[in-house]
């Protein structure tokens, strides 16, 4: 009797885990939480928002889980650079837009990432709420993020092994926060070396503290592939964009944060 | 097990409300979507134009940037590009995009299996 209902448990936390990971991080189990119009729009609209300000490169979120879900301090569950670029479509027309370079978990294998560059209708297209936090790097930012991610360093800053709860101060997990981060600061301090960039991020940016209880951890860490803990010394904490705003804000590297919503 | 009951359960549900800040968080969405976004997309034009499947994008300077990608653009785009900082940009009226799953873009589609 003890040993069935402690199978049945199992089996339900094992479904559960794994029904919420095939929600969220499968591409093949894509949620469209809304029209492929309605994300379409939302997607120019953030276009031209920018595009209005003269943003050659910016920082740009997405909330990609309810929002009562995402545990406190945690407001958007992804990062990216948006470049602006010609872009030219497949009949051959050149045309102006941006596009946007990430660091994703790969499809099937959560706890590996991949750069895949994509356009701002494919990053909203599964996000929960067509809402994006923006910042607008100072130019001086702005051109350097841009030589940056057109060099090899780019390629060289990405660590495909990917951890959701990352400790941005070390190098044994990456997720696309941390990753941005490092861009950030490979770009500033004008550096492709992986330690002295970590080197400056602990002396000057603050992370987010992830306040998840023990247990909680130690079971995610046993079934969910991509939420190690053991690049963490006690308190767990990871580069959100949130905390990267503050962090730019606070060094004056940003020109201006915003928040853009769609339009009812 | 009486006291392992409630230790599995609350693990269970502290699991299951935690992961989805950074599990979901970076995870590619488009691959089918973005398959029918192309078709379905192009049917409301009106609303924001139709969706083009971009097949290339190269950046476009921001001030004071040479190198070898100036010639890649063309040169329109590239002089707009290059006006001084702050200068408002235009965008396409088209809604781009990859039109591939993350595993297309990456390996390419010979590669599928």
């Amino acid at each position: 009797m003890k040993a069935s209902r402690l199978k049945v448990i199992a089996i339900c936390f094992v479904l559960a885990v794994t029904t919420d990971a095939s929600a969220n991080s499968s591409a093949a189990g894509v949620q469209s939480y809304h029209s492929r119009a309605k994300v379409s729009a939302f997607a120019k609209k953030v276009e031209r928002t920018l595009a209005k300000r003269g943003a050659r490169v910016f920082l740009i979120s997405r909330i990609g889980r309810p929002r009562s879900k995402l545990p406190k301090g945690i407001n958007y569950t992804h990062t990216g650079i948006a470049v602006y670029s010609q872009i030219t479509a497949k009949n051959g027309k050149k045309s102006p837009g941006y596009a946007i370079y990430n660091s994703y978990q790969r499809d099937g294998q959560p706890n590996v990432s991949d750069l895949v560059v994509d356009f701002p209708a494919d990053f909203f297209i599964g996000a929960h709420a067509l809402e994006t936090g923006i910042i607008i790097p100072e130019p001086e930012l702005q051109e350097k993020l841009f030589k940056l991610i057109n060099s090899d360093t780019y390629n060289k800053l990405h660590n495909p092994r990917y951890s959701a709860l990352a400790n941005p101060f070390n190098s044994k997990f990456q997720n696309c926060t941390e990753f941005v981060l490092d861009v950030i600061n490979a770009a500033i301090y004008k550096t492709n070396k992986v330690d002295k960039i970590k080197a400056y991020s602990k002396a000057y940016f603050k992370p987010q503290k992830v306040r998840v209880g023990p247990v909680t951890l130690l079971f995610g860490s046993l079934f969910k592939p991509d939420i190690a803990v053991s690049d963490h010394d006690g308190q767990i904490t990871t580069a959100t964009f949130t905390t990267i705003a503050k962090y730019m804000e606070k060094y004056d590297l940003a020109q201006e944060r915003l928040t853009i919503v769609a339009d009812n | 097990m009486n006291g392992m009951k409630p230790l599995l359960t609350a693990a269970l549900i502290s699991t299951v409300s935690i992961s989805p800040a950074m599990a979901g968080g970076s995870a590619t969405h488009f691959s089918k979507a973005t398959n029918h976004s192309v078709q379905a997309v192009g049917h409301s034009a009106a609303m924001s134009g139709k969706a083009v499947a971009g097949s290339i994008a190269i950046p476009l300077a921001v001030v004071g940037t040479v190198g070898t990608i100036s010639g890649k653009a063309s040169n329109d785009l590239w002089e707009i590009a290059n006006q001084p900082a702050g200068t408002p940009l235009p965008i396409a009226k088209e809604t781009f995009t990859t039109g591939q799953s993350p595993k297309d873009a990456l390996f390419g589609r010979r590669k599928r299996r």
